[in-house]
């Protein structure tokens, strides 16, 4: 059994004699020195011994031989095919029954291979340090209770400002290198716990205080040379990170800073505006007049107190409704006009974008318990225009004056009291003006049918005159040779009858046009109008001798159309009227009366009877035989009329058979 | 032959006096060959636009010409004049308007319509005998229609 022992184990085992020739050699032996024991059993040891150490065999016997035995110590042996090995042999001797040396046993171990693993480690050692030193991330080695630096790297150096002598040994508590020492206890509880702490966010101190975010991972590990276990750190620098996070939330603070500040400036300016408006519309609903506005629409958007007051109405009740929803026409006077006169006027309002004042308007308000009350008004609707000439609103204002209207007659023989009479007057006024105001109306609507009256003159009364006039031609033409001449005579006496009924037609309804034409008010040279109607009727004294003086004549202001029609009527006549004289004299001047001009036309003709001046500017008044002189009557009343509407006056000055003159001015009056 | 191919000038009036004193002008111009008369707004339209009594016709023989009185009973000239202006079967046709009426609204109005020519019949017979005569002449021998299609 211990034969087997000794034949499995590792190590060599050997024995030999006090001589040095070998006893026994195991497997171990043959594995270790490649010699069977068949080849080293019965020779001599020294057959492994290199030359150089054979003294060490003398030694050793010499020892055994003195009963010592021999630790393990080390050195080299050769093998079989020559290859040196390092080995560690411990010698001891052998003794027999009677306790005599007899010879050693020696145990060889080949030490070579732990000398190559040694080798490898102090490598990879030195390797790690290098890993250590220069890694990129700080890194140190410090025990886990004082935190005393044991190794730290080039990076923690740099990081912390230290210099690795001046941390070595130092404890990181005493140099505060953590910037709150609860932090550290914290995290070293955590370390202690679990062994190893993660990505944790620590705040750090370098050596001049300035403050350091790093990212740290921490572990316990064994160090070689130390007792207890030690603590490596690893650090990520984050103060850079930290620090733009800092100012990424500085800014968004600063930003919601302002966001803030201009919520609260806008705020404020919205509080400045609604009390502004707030302000506006107080001012608006306390006015003393009689206000409402209203849309282009007629709906009701706001009201004065006293408007309120004066319709017995509330301001709840009527804003938003149509302004003839909010205020009807009394229902028991089947007659009342206040809704048809007021709608006509806002009408007018919109059309024309001018103020529109309503005469006196009887329009009774309901009172809340549906009885209405009799109430007199003095309306005046005006525009109020935004962009774009739009009208925006009309303001409706009123005025109540139904005391003033009833006490028309209660006054009337009260009149101590002049106020009251001053009412009086106001009220007759505005009754007054609330009968022009139908007057107007009929008027306007008799123009309407003067207009269709003489358009059915125009149509109407020439058609037979022009039937009398043609069928006579027409006998004429085609029976004329059978007539005798006082037929032919008569016939054409019928002809020249109609075409004269014919002209007073045309002539009276151009008179009558003059009346409804709309005046177009324009400056005039005169002399220039004047000069361009002689030139029209150049043809009708073509043949005629005349001498014309034409002086230079102010310009005026007036209707073009209808003072040439003036010049015309007046020129024609003098030519007319001097047909007879063989040297006409015209002469066409103006002279001036009060610093206005005062225009004239003067011929040498057949004049007139000034007795009859009277009569010369009505209408189909004429002063001479229509064999004498032709024409209707109407020129001269034309041309008062025109002078009329001119606001000017026109007069003659005449003696029969020397001639007339006729003068007219412009502008005296107010013109319309 | 169809008659309605060969209308010149369609006359619309209803004075009969007018009408003669009118057909009489015209016949003494030697154009009072084809004229087709009308004597009232409605039976004109009828006419021009082949409905009623004159839905045999075709629209697309129109008058050379039309005379037209203003003074109409039923459909008044302006409305007919209005129609076929405003229609592009009918608005080349030339229409020259023959009214007793000088009044400016209705001169106005009918050359806003489209009106080739208008006159104001005088008392005097003689001046309108001779517009008459030579607006036939004008209007049916020396101005050219266009062509509706080309």
């Amino acid at each position: 059994m211990l034969a087997a022992i000794v034949d499995s184990s590792e190590d060599a085992i050997v024995s030999k004699n006090l001589d040095g020739i070998v006893t026994s050699w195991n497997a171990g032996a043959e594995r270790l020195f490649g010699f069977t024991a068949g080849e080293m059993v019965g020779r001599s040891i020294t057959q492994i011994i290199p030359d150089e150490r054979l003294h060490e065999e003398h030694e050793i016997l010499a020892q055994i031989r003195d009963g010592e035995r021999i630790g393990a110590f080390e050195t080299v042996r050769l093998t079989k095919n020559g290859r040196l090995v390092t080995v560690s042999i411990s010698v001891s001797p052998i003794r027999n029954g009677q306790g005599q040396i007899i010879g050693a046993s020696k145990v060889v171990r080949d030490i070579t291979r732990n000398r190559e693993a040694e080798a490898a480690l102090r490598q990879s050692e030195a390797r790690f340090a290098k890993v250590f030193r220069t890694n990129p991330a700080a890194m140190c080695v410090t025990t886990i209770r004082e935190g005393r630096f044991i190794e730290v790297n080039e990076r923690y150096c740099q990081m912390f400002g230290f210099k690795r002598e001046e941390l070595i040994g130092q404890s990181a508590v005493e140099l505060r290198l953590w910037d709150s020492a609860e932090e550290r206890t914290s995290v070293m509880i955590r370390l202690l716990k679990r062994g190893i702490v993660r990505d944790h966010e620590g705040r750090f101190r370098n050596r001049s205080r300035g403050l350091l975010d790093a990212l740290i991972s921490m572990e316990m590990v064994d160090f070689p040379g130390e007792d207890e276990r030690v603590v490596i750190t690893m650090f990520a620098d984050i103060t850079e990170r930290k620090r733009a996070e800092e100012e990424v939330r500085r800014l968004n603070a600063e930003l919601e800073q302002r966001v803030a500040e201009r919520t609260a400036q806008l705020e404020a300016a919205n509080a400045d505006l609604s009390s502004s408006r707030a302000e506006l519309k107080g001012l608006f609903e306390s006015l003393p007049g009689l206000y409402l506005v209203l849309t282009p629409d007629f709906n009701i958007v706001a009201a004065s107190d006293a408007y309120l007051k004066a319709t017995l109405t509330t301001r709840e009740g009527i804003i938003g409704l149509g302004i003839f929803d909010a205020f009807p026409d009394n229902p028991d006077e089947p007659d009342a006009t206040g809704v048809a006169n007021l709608r006509a006027s806002l009408e007018r309002v919109l059309q024309r974008c001018e103020p529109d004042t309503m005469a006196i308007q009887k329009y009774d308000v309901r009172r809340p318990d549906g009885v209405f009350e009799e109430r007199y008004w003095s309306p005046i609707n005006s525009p109020v225009v935004g962009e774009e000439r739009r009208i925006k609103y009309i303001i409706h204002r009123v005025e109540d004056v139904t005391e003033f209207v009833r006490s028309r007659d209660a006054a009337a023989d009260k009149d101590a009291n002049l106020s009251a009479r001053l009412q009086q007057m106001e009220a007759e006024i505005f009754l007054s003006s609330q009968k022009v105001q139908a007057v107007n109306q009929q008027l306007q609507a008799a123009n309407k049918e003067l207009e269709s009256f003489s358009y059915s003159v125009s149509h109407d009364l020439r058609a037979p005159l022009r039937a009398m006039d043609g069928f006579s031609r027409a006998v004429l033409e085609d029976f004329g040779a059978q007539l005798p001449p006082d037929g032919q005579r008569y016939l054409q006496i019928i002809r020249t009858s109609a075409q004269r009924m014919g002209n007073l037609i045309d002539d009276l309804l151009s008179f009558s046009r003059l009346s409804r034409a709309v005046m177009s008010w324009r400056a005039i040279d005169t002399r220039v109008l004047v000069q361009s109607v002689l030139d029209e009727m150049g043809s009708a004294r073509e043949s005629r001798q005349v001498e014309l003086r034409l002086d230079d004549l102010p310009s005026c202001e007036g209707d073009p159309a209808l003072l040439k029609q003036v010049w015309v009527n007046l020129l024609s006549n003098a030519f007319k009227y001097t047909q007879k004289r063989k040297n006409t004299v015209i002469e066409i001047g103006s002279t001036t009366e009060d610093g206005r001009p005062v225009y004239y036309v003067r011929d040498n003709g057949t004049g007139f009877d000034m007795r009859y001046a009277h009569k010369l500017f009505g209408v189909f008044q004429r002063l001479h035989r229509a064999e004498d002189y032709d024409g209707t009557g109407v020129g001269l009343a034309i041309v008062q009329r025109v002078i009329h509407r001119h606001g000017g006056r026109v007069w003659a000055q005449a003696v029969p058979d020397q001639g007339a003159t006729f003068y007219f001015t412009l502008g005296e009056d107010n013109p319309r | 032959m169809n008659a309605n191919q060969i209308i010149e000038i369609l006359l619309v009036e209803d004075s009969l006096e007018d009408l003669e004193l009118t057909q009489r002008a015209l016949r003494n111009a030697n154009l009072g060959n084809h004229i087709h008369v009308v004597r009232d707004g409605a039976e004109a339209l009828d006419f021009i636009f082949c409905e009623g009594d004159y839905s045999g016709r075709k629209i697309e023989d129109t008058p050379k010409l039309i005379l037209l009185d203003l003074k109409l009973p039923k459909v008044d000239g302006l409305e007919v004049l209005e129609r076929i202006k405003g229609d592009e079967r009918t608005k080349l046709i030339p229409v020259v308007v023959l009214t007793s009426s000088k009044e400016q609204a209705d001169v106005v109005k009918s050359y806003q319509l489209g009106v080739n020519s208008y006159i104001v019949k005088p008392v005097n017979f003689e001046g309108f005998t001779s517009a008459v005569q030579d607006l036939g002449m004008y209007w049916l021998l020396i101005n050219q229609p266009p062509k509706l299609e080309k």
